[in-house]
């Protein structure tokens, strides 16, 4: 039997002990939680709510303090996302099948996109002779860059694009083209590539300087031929799996922040989205608020998934990868979060 | 171990021991286990630790050999391509190319810096928080710490050509990320990256802390599992360096989980087999003892057996042929042992019971308050005379200790023994008994004076003393009635006394109120004062006093009936008693202290003679004793004042003259001697008249006795209206007078008073209708000149009167011729 001055004792030797230890780990509390995103860009329209998220602060009202790593494609986020470099990705919903189609390696918590944008472009100078996708055989084609584990949206676009139009990928060279301007621009001026599946507000740039035409547009019908699978989901913010378990607060705050800066971008027009911007670049500024204007129903309102989304996306990752086994096999319900998809709501 | 005043049972005892054996036999195990645990993990974690060492050093200079190839490489490759040597297109160019190989290049960031180390190219945007221009750019190696992102960058700076002589050099980032050290993981390892103390990349998932994923311990404990921490710098540079700090986390062979089912199995086990092995037979033997204990209880409390009990007594000396059965045994011969005792014993407290009833008897038979206690003072009887002497009975007092009977004594030291004269050791043994006057005390607090008859015996251990306690309240108060009645006889004796001594009666009074204020049982001031009445039968005068106050002599000195204390005493003829200085106090004084009085009239039948006043201390309270005496000793008083008054009015008349109240011869005679005898001690001169009225025969044979009585008054009032107040005038007779007349210093001094004499009566006398007409005749002796006796001195006068008659009459004649008379 323990007698009551000797628990009075260990007791108070406890408070003495475990005090600060409270005291500090609240102090920790009270500075900002880091979280690195990975993402393609900067400034490339299908990701610019991610962009923003600092920019309006919506990460300081979390106690959060996001950091952004710029990569050249999805599929290099990713590897960001899996090697621990960064705590989110947002990449393409394919590019993240891509990744997860051997192993669960990332799953989707929030949708950033509504609505896919790519547009297919040529260098100025093959005007006269590619007029369709069919004509790109034996070209060099820019896509996002790809990594070993994970293929891009671009890439698996452009392929199914291909396909449609009768030319195996492997009879066209893929080259990485980035998705940054300075990436694409410089690939496309420089002639290291031929085509580039590109992005926004790039691709308007380009073809306002004459360096490309458009051969497809994602988002204008007229320059597309039909394929399955073509709403298809874009961006979405992507966490391992083991920090759904482990840091599910994180996850929390992240999808907060996110949805905070998509209502906020629902909320304001395209002209307060560039000021919030602050491009010094005067054709930057120029082009952003014109696509931006063009496309006002790329972004998700609120980071929930649809079940029209999801199929659309399976069907076009089914699609577009038609060799693989794996593909037509696929859940990509596995893959999406259940608590934050917004599926259920 | 256990209090002695609880009761625990064989079986808890038992039960408790096996309890506490098996909890040391599981610590002991689990110490050891514990002891090969830590051992052994020590062992393996300093191995493990030691490869991991060496495994790490070698992966990082792998990795530095590797990104410097790389780095050339990639320098090469810009070089061949002549991507740079186009000054228009080789920022395009050189974009477009790190563009294509970024899925396949490590280094993150590229900088293209002149001579200088001015930044003419960024690649990647995050770069443009990086310098603007770099201090050491021919150096190859060097390490960027952003701290914005929190990255550490391993920079490699190559010297890149860039067309037409122009040169540069290229920095190319490799990040040491997270990325990097999950490379190198290992299971069950953590890895982090520090630079300044801080954690810039980590092996872990999730957000990592500097406080709590660092230790400044090698070796620590976290969440159950054992973390050895080891650390090694990155290069051998001497130049900042990063650390990599590995903590190799091994679980326990043992878990606490698995220690506590083991335990609990072997300790479940062992206490099972206890019970079937010792358990069942010490259930046995505790219930015989138990059977046992019962009998022996029921023995100790009733004093006998029942016969269910004693049947069973004797079964279980048959039963079992064992140290139990004996103890059975012994137990069966012990009751029948003090069975027999008990009936002995009973018959002797019934003798002895008998006895005390006879003491008790005899005690209360002798109606002596007695009173029995042993040598540390507890009482161990006391009778009822003692209980209603001190109003508690022998049940409330038993064991308490005597002294607090006692006055002024405590049980805790010997002063009760002293004050009893009890003897201080046992070798002061004696046999008779003695006696102790004292005072007791009740518990209520009051007090009497006892005297306590003491006697003692001496038990085996201790002496016993019996008291026979008298009170002695009702003795001592006679004694002290007769005592005060003593005092006061010879007190009022003393002032009888004084009333019968030839003694003034100032001086009688003052020696009265001396033998009144010093009766001893008197509760009054050492001061007082005795007043008689005036002749005006209306005021005070105070003849007598002691200790007064000197403003009291001159306040007090007369006063009228009703004033003060005394005045209404005197006035209203009755005592008047005061305990303060209160209102009735018309005499008072700064600085006066408050008193009381007793202030008696001296009533001689209905005539009041004076009053006695006597000072008492504040709150004094009237006393019936005090009073009573004191007017004994006011009827005293006035038996005094009314003698001293008769004796000195009888004394008045031997000296003086019936009808002129002057000196007659005798007293002039006494008068004379002390006049002489003071002037001769002065060295002054007397001058003796003798004096002879002229004609007056004459006036008393015509006019009768009854004139001539009234001439004669008349006659000395002219005489002394003549003289100074210490001249002294005699009648020796008929028409012949004396006068003396002290403190003379010359000789012709008396002739003037003899001049005016015979002037004044020479002056004609109207008495009765008649106008009378006289003379006188003067002799006049001087001291010493004619004389130095009396005797000589008068005759010597009563010579120079008749020379003066010869004379002619009317004139006056010194003794010695040698005095010069002016003629008139």
């Amino acid at each position: 039997m323990i007698s009551p001055r000797i628990f009075l004792f260990v007791f108070h030797m406890a408070c003495i002990f475990f005090l600060p230890l409270q005291a500090r780990s609240e102090s920790a509390d009270r500075s900002p939680l880091p979280i690195v995103i990975s993402v393609p860009g900067p400034r490339n329209l299908s990701y610019l709510p991610i962009d923003l998220i600092s920019i309006l602060g919506s990460d300081r009202e979390e106690n959060v303090e996001v950091q952004l790593l710029h990569t050249g494609g999805g599929a290099l986020a990713l590897k960001n996302l899996t090697s621990h470099n960064s705590d989110f990705a947002v990449a393409g919903l394919p590019a993240m099948i891509s990744l997860n189609i051997h192993a669960l390696q990332a799953v989707a918590v929030a949708a950033v996109d509504d609505a896919p944008l790519f547009v297919l472009m040529v260098r100025a100078n093959l005007a006269s002779e590619v007029h369709t996708p069919a004509d790109l055989r034996g070209r060099r084609i820019g896509v996002n860059s790809s990594s070993l584990t994970s293929k891009t949206t671009s890439q698996q676009l452009i392929e199914l694009m291909l396909r449609t139009y009768g030319v195996d990928p492997s009879e066209v060279n893929f080259v990485p083209a980035g998705q940054s301007w300075e990436s694409q621009s410089s690939t496309i001026r420089t002639g290291q590539v031929d085509a580039i599946m590109g992005d926004e507000p790039f691709a308007s740039r380009l073809l306002a300087s004459g360096d490309v035409f458009f051969l497809a547009n994602l988002a204008d019908p007229s320059l597309v031929s039909p394929f399955p699978g073509a709403n298809f989901l874009h961006a979405v913010l992507i966490a391992r799996p083991e920090m759904v378990s482990q840091s599910s607060e994180k996850i929390a705050k992240m999808v907060r922040i996110l949805r905070k800066t998509l209502q906020w971008m629902a909320d304001h027009s395209a002209q307060d989205i560039v000021k919030a911007l602050d491009l010094k670049d005067v054709d930057e500024r120029k082009y952003c608020l014109e696509t931006l204007r063009k496309y006002p129903h790329i972004y998700s309102k609120d980071g929930h998934f649809s079940s029209r989304q999801l199929l659309e996306t399976e069907r076009f990752f089914k699609s577009s990868n038609p060799t693989d086994p794996l593909a037509s096999s696929l859940k990509l319900a596995t893959m999406i979060n259940e608590h934050w998809s917004g599926l259920s709501e | 171990m256990f209090d002695h005043g609880t009761y625990l049972s064989l079986r808890w005892q038992a039960a408790w021991r096996v309890l506490v054996t098996l909890l040391l036999v599981i610590v002991l195990i689990g110490s050891f286990a514990w002891w090969f645990e830590y051992t052994t993990m020590n062992l393996l974690a300093r191995h493990h630790q030691n490869h991991l060492t060496t495994f790490y050093q070698k992966r990082i200079q792998s990795w530095e050999q590797e990104w410097q190839e790389r780095s050339i490489r990639f320098r090469a490759r810009i070089e061949f391509a002549h991507i740079l040597e186009d000054s228009q297109k080789r920022w395009d160019n050189l974009r477009a190319f790190l563009t294509i190989v970024e899925n396949t290049n490590i280094f993150t960031q590229v900088l293209l810096i002149n001579p200088q180390g001015e930044v003419l190219f960024r690649h990647v945007e995050e770069s443009l928080t990086f310098p603007e221009k770099w201090s050491t750019p021919d150096q190859p190696l060097q390490w960027f710490f952003d701290a914005r992102t929190n990255r550490l960058f391993r920079v490699y700076s190559q010297a890149i050509f860039m067309g037409r002589a122009e040169k540069g050099f290229i920095l190319l980032f490799r990040p040491l990320d997270n990325a990097l050290l999950n490379q190198i993981g290992f299971p069950q390892t953590e890895m982090f990256l520090t630079w300044r103390q801080k954690i810039i990349a980590s092996s872990l998932d999730g957000e990592v802390d500097d406080h709590t994923d660092l230790h400044t311990k090698t070796m620590y404990w976290k969440h159950g599992m054992r973390h050895d921490q080891g650390s090694i710098l990155w290069s051998e540079e001497l130049i900042e360096q990063p650390t990599l700090v590995f903590i190799q986390i091994s679980v326990p062979l043992l878990s606490v989980q698995g220690v506590l089912i083991a335990s609990g199995t072997v300790f479940l086990s062992v206490v099972v087999l206890l019970w079937l092995t010792l358990g069942l037979w010490l259930n046995y033997v505790t219930r015989r003892i138990e059977m046992l204990k019962n009998i022996a209880h029921e023995f100790t409390v009733y004093a006998e057996l029942s016969p269910e009990s004693a049947t069973l007594l004797t079964s279980m000396e048959k039963t079992r042929r064992d140290e139990m059965g004996e103890l059975a045994q012994a137990l069966g011969h012990l009751t029948q042992t003090v069975r027999l005792n008990s009936q002995a014993q009973r018959a002797y407290a019934e003798k002895l019971q008998v006895r005390d009833e006879q003491f008790h008897a005899m005690t209360q038979a002798l109606g002596v308050a007695i009173l029995v206690f042993d040598s540390k003072g507890n009482i161990i009887f006391w009778n009822q005379k003692m209980a209603d002497l001190f109003g508690q009975s022998y049940s409330k007092v038993a064991g308490q200790n005597i002294a607090q009977y006692l006055i002024q004594t405590t049980p805790t030291d010997n002063s009760w023994r002293q004050l009893l004269k009890l003897p201080i050791s046992d070798t002061q043994t004696t046999s008779s008994a003695w006696q102790v006057a004292t005072s007791l005390k009740r518990r209520d607090g009051s007090q009497f004076p006892a005297e306590i008859t003491l006697s003692y015996y001496k038990n085996d251990k201790q002496f016993i003393f019996t008291a026979a306690v008298d009170d002695m309240t009702q003795r001592y108060a006679l004694e002290a009635r007769d005592f005060h009645a003593y005092v006061n006889r010879i007190a009022i004796s003393a002032l009888l006394e004084i009333a019968l001594e030839d003694l003034p009666l100032q001086r009688k009074l003052e020696v009265a109120l001396s033998i009144i204020l010093t009766v001893p049982w008197l509760a009054v001031q050492k001061k007082g004062s005795i007043f008689l009445v005036e002749a005006d039968g209306k005021h005070l005068e105070m003849i007598a006093q002691q200790g007064l106050d000197e403003h009291l002599l001159t306040s007090c000195q007369h006063l009228p009936f009703g004033y003060c204390l005394c005045g209404r005493a005197a006035q209203e003829r009755r005592i008047v008693f005061t305990s303060h200085l209160d209102a009735h106090h018309d005499i008072g004084f700064d600085g006066i202290q408050d008193h009381g009085h007793y202030c008696l009239p001296i009533l001689s039948r209905d005539t009041l003679l004076g009053v006695l006043n006597l000072y008492v201390k504040p709150n004094h309270v009237y006393n019936q004793e005090e009073e009573a005496f004191l007017n004994t000793a006011t009827n005293t008083l006035a038996e005094l004042i009314e003698r001293g008054q008769s004796e000195e009015k009888i004394k008045h008349m031997a000296g003086h003259d019936n009808l002129t109240g002057l000196p007659n011869r005798r007293l002039l005679q006494e008068l004379l001697l002390k006049a002489l005898q003071q002037a001769e001690r002065d060295r002054l001169l007397v001058g003796i008249f003798f004096m002879d009225l002229d004609r007056f025969k004459q006036v008393n044979d015509t006019f009768g006795h009854d004139v001539g009585d009234i001439l004669l008054i008349q006659s000395v009032e002219r005489i002394q209206s003549c003289l100074r107040k210490a001249d002294i005038v005699a009648r020796l007779g008929g028409d012949e007078f004396n006068v003396i007349l002290p403190d003379l210093h010359h000789p012709q001094d008396a002739g003037k008073v003899a001049d005016q004499i015979i002037q004044q009566l020479h002056k004609e006398f109207m008495i009765n209708g008649h106008t009378l007409s006289i003379g006188v005749s003067i002799g006049i002796s001087i001291f010493p000149t004619d004389g130095t006796t009396i005797d000589e001195l008068i005759k010597q006068a009563d010579l120079a009167m008749y020379k003066a008659k010869e004379a002619g009459r009317g004139v006056y004649r010194f003794a010695s011729a040698n005095i010069f008379v002016p003629e008139k």
